[in-house]
């Protein structure tokens, strides 16, 4: 599945409207704070259609996968639901496997799940995490209005300072480009060799550190990593660009046709099928685009093209200020 | 006291949403701390032991109580079980701890429930540590998670 697709489910008391563009949305809150209900209306809508009194709308088949039933295996149940808009309720264990990370890599639906756990062996961004909340009441039919909003707000008031090190997730490329600054700063730059060990890191800190990992990936360490940084380790910062590569991608120093249709709207150029999140796709655009040129890109190893000071200048002007204040 | 039983762990309920419907009693809506949660939770008002007032869907029975609400009514009213607190939403956290203030409380815990920046008290089951704190609850969690 490609492209972003909205989803209308209303019934007399409540509405829900919101739009779903990428393999994996999670969706979790408050208790109280209707994803219950949103599940039950669109399971209901699913099991009975209009005679469920529930109105539904969407361009791709929607489905739902309610609590586990020992009647049937989950994979057999979500191959007949190919190709949709799968639903999965809290509680259900099987999206905690690797199997079930394994499946979804290749599938040609798009899942949203309601749960709070991790989910660690899922790749998934930290833009899809999201809460329902209430944006409204309609005065005639006294309908109440329910949207998804980010779960994460990744503004901050927090005063950047004192900050000895950077620390990426990225080995690659992207460590020895944010390394170029450290050294002209003299601060430390390492690499944490993963999203799994950016937690490590930041406990074993001494001082104030930059985290820089790719957002689009990290959406199952962010809980932990937010809850750390606010009750443990309020000296460090986390920045979460979508990737790298979409930063040099956003700079223009690589000509692509198409890209700032792409860049606008990526969902439409990215297939479930091919890619289990957005950074892979960026990779691969960057990597395809440049390969056999002098600004042949290399996850491993970075390109001095990058390094020059065109380059830079380019690339840092996706860079939040904030952050270029600790970099320069 | 409030025990945690981090991670996964046999002959929990985990799907406490339905082992309410199937299993609470009438006079538990009676009960003053019961319509506090669900009051504040739900924000919903108990009217009798068979309705109750919800802002969002009029009209409701207690089986349509959330799930954080029937999770939280069950570790306080049923005490033979263990009730999985994944269930519940940041914004029970701080009823858990009303909850095991009254009597002791043994929960399973499978995400990063915040209880808030303030101090608790509590005893991690897995390696038996008592924390005060969230930074405390969350350098075990970082440990077992490790450890495994």
């Amino acid at each position: 599945m490609r492209g972003k697709h909205t989803v209308r489910v209303s019934d007399n008391r409540v509405r829900y409207e919101f739009t779903i563009k990428r393999n994996i949305t999670v969706i979790r809150g408050d208790s109280a704070s209707g994803k219950t209900t949103l599940l039950e209306m669109l399971d209901n809508y699913v099991r009975l259609g209009y005679e469920s009194g529930i109105s539904m709308e969407c361009d791709v088949p929607v489905d739902t996968y309610m609590a586990d039933d020992r009647r049937m295996d989950w994979r057999t149940r979500l191959e007949a639901s190919e190709g949709s808009i799968v639903f999965i309720e809290e509680m259900n264990s099987f999206i905690r496997t690797r199997e079930f990370a394994e499946y979804i890599a290749h599938s040609d639906s798009y899942y949203v799940l309601v749960t709070r756990w991790s989910l660690k062996n899922l790749s998934y961004s930290v833009e899809e995490i999201y809460k329902l909340t209430e944006k409204g009441r309609y005065p005639k039919t006294k309908q109440i209005y329910n949207g998804l909003e980010k779960y994460y707000s990744f503004h901050t008031d927090r005063e950047i300072m004192n900050i000895y090190k950077v620390i990426t997730e990225d080995s690659g490329a992207g460590n020895q480009y944010f390394d170029l600054y450290c050294r002209e700063k003299e601060l430390l730059c390492e690499n944490t060799d993963g999203n799994s060990n950016m937690i490590k890191a930041i406990r074993k800190s001494l001082q104030g550190m930059l985290c820089i990992a790719d957002g689009a990936a990290f959406g199952s360490y962010i809980d932990e990593c937010i809850q750390y940084l606010r009750y443990a380790r309020k000296d460090c910062v986390l920045w979460l660009p979508e990737s790298f590569e979409y930063l040099i991608l956003r700079s223009g120093i690589v000509k692509i046709p198409d890209l700032g249709s792409i860049l606008e709207d990526p969902s439409d150029y990215i297939d479930s099928k091919k890619f289990t999140n957005w950074e892979r796709f960026f990779t691969f655009l960057l990597v395809e685009y440049s390969k056999e040129t002098v600004f042949a890109y290399n996850k491993a190893e970075l390109n001095e093209y990058y390094k020059s000071e065109g380059s830079r200048n380019k690339i840092e002007k996706e860079i939040p200020g904030q952050v270029l204040e600790v970099l320069k | 006291m409030l025990y945690i039983y981090y991670g996964d762990k046999e002959n929990v309920i985990n799907r406490s949403d339905i082992y309410f419907n199937s299993t609470y009693q009438d006079e538990w809506l009676d009960d003053e701390l019961v319509r506090e949660m669900i009051l504040y939770v739900d924000r919903s008002r108990v009217v009798s032991a068979h309705l109750i007032e919800s802002p969002v869907l009029g009209p409701i029975g207690p089986k349509d109580l959330s799930g954080g609400t029937k999770t939280l009514i069950l570790m306080y009213k049923d005490k033979e079980h263990i009730f999985n607190a994944t269930n519940c939403g940041n914004n029970c956290a701080k009823w858990i701890l009303e909850i095991a203030k009254r009597g002791d409380l043994t929960i399973c815990l499978q995400h990063n429930l915040d209880f808030g920046p303030g101090y608790f008290e509590a005893v991690v089951l897995n390696n038996r540590q008592m924390i005060h704190n969230m930074k405390e609850l969350l350098d075990v969690i970082f440990e077992l998670e490790n450890a495994e």
